[in-house]
């Protein structure tokens, strides 16, 4: 028996109305992630990773939005169905977010103290679950909690003299030590599953790196599940147990991390993988992937990446490929892989 | 070509490199780290207190303004981001066309003729002469920017993170025109950027700064396989590589 994952999008659509017209910004996304695993959900900008994430807090205005189709499943509760007032006690407590726009998560007038602790009292507000403070029930009492609480995960993160620091302003924090806090923040709520957006993007690599390294040692001592959001594939390898490509408003490729960046079967995965210069590239020789992305107010009617495929059958213009396993750890949407339109070698005589 | 030898100034310290004509010379180093302002000494956008710039044998900080103007004609740069960099309310074409209407004779017919050459250059064409920026892709913006900078046939190009803002896919094609563009015009490159894996691929010779200061600095293949600086071998150890097999979280 298989165990019932933590998340599960299936078949989930997005559209968005904008001044040009009806964006279709997800369509079909399927996704799941396992108890314990760390997932990083991988693709260009724009392909619909942060909404994705956003759609499973429910954090897409609706409208604009409008979700057509689709399920997300957390914890075997239906969270497209859910009431604003079910969602707040999932939102922060069990589900934490640290987003992409920074102005999202540090408020820059606030010192980082008042911030954790508004966090913590919000939540137990919202929820109900006093636990998360410890035992007093009294304002002042909770106040003081979640100040110590806030303190304990600042240094676990490693923020030294957190005692002192917590005082201080977003501005006077470097931008790996802003992480951290937004990381400690994003704790406070003991959280099952953190979704991360982009967290090490604007950082440099060593400070990438060491965050990189807290990440890690975090989901085990916390017990936590993590989608990680990125455009970069080195981080997925690095950190993630299990990977999603996303194109266009798609998930193309998944499976275990491992599997996809050693056999990876996509041709957009494959093209991805081969417009990074290894230390093996010869100069001239990086291959990259052709053309753009397309408008995702008129996409195009089939698989989206047909346009830009080197491997494009006519059945490819047709409607998008389903996801299939190639392998229990390995699922892919592309035709070359499914039987009725016969194996990649036929595709390749066609070329 | 290109020699310089920089004293005491803001943000950089004692500065040495050359770059050989038609090669390409990388420029490595974290944000703040002093590599822009290198850039924009070279272009002597910012005076240093002391030291040479030596191009093609002539010292450029001593160049009257008139004479550096002549000179900037031969040295071009390309920023990071290509929207910031151009002029949202001019056409492709008199985006291009300026530093012709500047530096050049040529008007009109002519003018336009050269522009869309350039724009061919960078595998753009005809079409696009008169669209404004907003219209394109970032790839494309930056194949702009390259087209512009290409105008007054320079010998130098400063290229500051030209690909940074890009996505890989697209970061790939403007590397291959990089590339295909220094071939054809033999071009030599100051290739700026935190892109160790880029500088790797692109550069013949690398710089680290650090600090504004150089800690290391030689053939790329060297400084990558035998890293002599503390400093890049952490960098180097701190670079994702996107091999699960590689990752130091793993066992
Ligand atoms: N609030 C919005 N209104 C309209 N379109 C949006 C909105 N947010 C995102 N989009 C569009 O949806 C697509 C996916 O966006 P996003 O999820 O932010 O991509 P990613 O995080 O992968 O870069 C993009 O085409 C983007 O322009
Ligand atoms: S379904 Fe067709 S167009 Fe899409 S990736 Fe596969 S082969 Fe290419
Ligand atoms: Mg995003």
């Amino acid at each position: 028996m298989t165990e019932q994952p933590l998340l599960d999008i299936r078949n989930l659509y997005l559209d968005i109305k904008t001044f040009d017209g009806t964006s279709h910004v997800l369509n079909g996304v399927n996704l799941t992630l396992r108890r314990g695993a760390v997932m990083g959900l991988v693709g260009e900008t724009g392909c619909g990773k942060t909404l994705t994430g956003l759609s499973v807090s429910r954090l897409v205005a609706t409208p604009p939005g409008n979700y057509p189709r689709g399920e997300i499943w957390f914890d075997g509760q239906d969270v497209m169905n859910m009431s604003e007032a079910q969602m707040r006690k999932l939102r922060g407590r069990r589900i934490a977010m640290i987003f992409q726009d920074p102005a999202t998560n540090l408020n820059p007038v606030f010192k980082i103290s008042e911030q954790m602790i508004d966090v913590a009292l919000h939540i137990v507000a919202e929820t109900g679950d006093t636990s998360l403070l410890g035992k007093s029930t009294s304002a002042g009492g909770q106040r003081q909690a979640a100040r110590q609480r806030s303190i304990e995960l600042l240094e676990h993160v490693g923020i030294a003299d957190a005692a002192r620091r917590i005082d201080g302003y977003p501005h006077e924090f470097s931008g790996g030590m802003r992480q951290r806090v937004l990381i400690a923040m994003a704790l406070l709520g003991q959280p099952q599953l953190l979704i991360a957006d982009e967290p090490t993007t604007a950082l440099d690599v060593s400070v990438q790196a060491q965050i990189l390294r807290l990440f890690n040692g975090l989901v085990k001592e916390f017990n936590l599940s993590v989608l990680l959001i990125t455009h970069n594939l080195g981080v997925v390898a690095q950190l993630c147990d299990e990977v999603a490509v996303m194109y266009a408003g798609n998930i193309v490729e998944s499976g275990a991390a491992r599997r996809v960046f050693k056999t990876p079967s996509h041709p957009y995965t494959q093209g991805l993988l081969r417009s990074i210069p290894t230390p093996q590239t010869k100069r001239g020789e990086l291959e990259g992937v052709p053309g753009n992305i397309p408008n995702l107010i008129h996409p195009p009617g089939g698989c989206r990446f047909a346009p830009r495929c080197p491997k494009a059958m006519p059945v490819c213009d047709t409607t998008f490929p389903a996801m299939t396993a190639l392998e229990p750890d390995h699922q892919l949407a592309c035709y070359l892989y499914t039987k009725e339109t016969g194996t990649q070698t036929n595709a390749d005589k066609r070329r | 070509m290109f020699t310089r030898t920089i004293g005491t100034i803001k943000a950089v310290d004692g500065v040495n490199f050359s770059i050989a004509e038609g090669s390409s010379f990388g420029l490595v180093g974290e944000s703040g780290s002093g590599k822009s302002t290198i850039a924009r000494v070279l272009l002597r956008l910012e005076e240093p207190s002391f030291g040479q710039v030596r191009f093609n044998g002539v010292d450029i900080l001593r160049l009257s303004p008139e004479e550096m103007r002549r000179r900037r004609a031969e040295m071009q740069i390309v920023f990071q981001d290509p929207y910031a960099s151009l002029n949202p309310r001019l056409t492709v074409r008199d985006i291009i066309a300026e530093p012709l209407v500047i530096h050049t004779d040529l008007r009109g017919e002519k003018l336009t003729a050269r522009v869309v050459e350039l724009l061919e250059l960078v595998n753009l064409g005809r079409q696009h002469l008169y669209r404004f920026p907003h219209e394109f892709s970032g790839g494309q913006r930056q194949r702009i920017g390259i087209a512009r900078a290409l105008a007054l046939h320079p010998r130098l190009i400063i290229l500051d993170e030209p690909t940074s803002a890009l996505d890989v896919s697209v970061q790939a094609q403007i590397l291959n025109l990089l590339d295909d563009l220094q071939k054809r015009l033999k071009l030599t490159y100051l290739f700026i950027s935190h892109d160790l894996g880029v500088i790797r691929y692109i550069c013949d010779r690398v710089a680290l700064i650090y600090h504004g200061k150089i800690v290391e600095e030689g053939a790329t293949e060297q400084i990558f396989t035998a890293p002599r600086a503390e400093y890049t071998q952490n960098l180097l150890a701190a670079m994702p590589i996107p091999d699960p097999d590689v990752s130091p979280f793993r066992n």
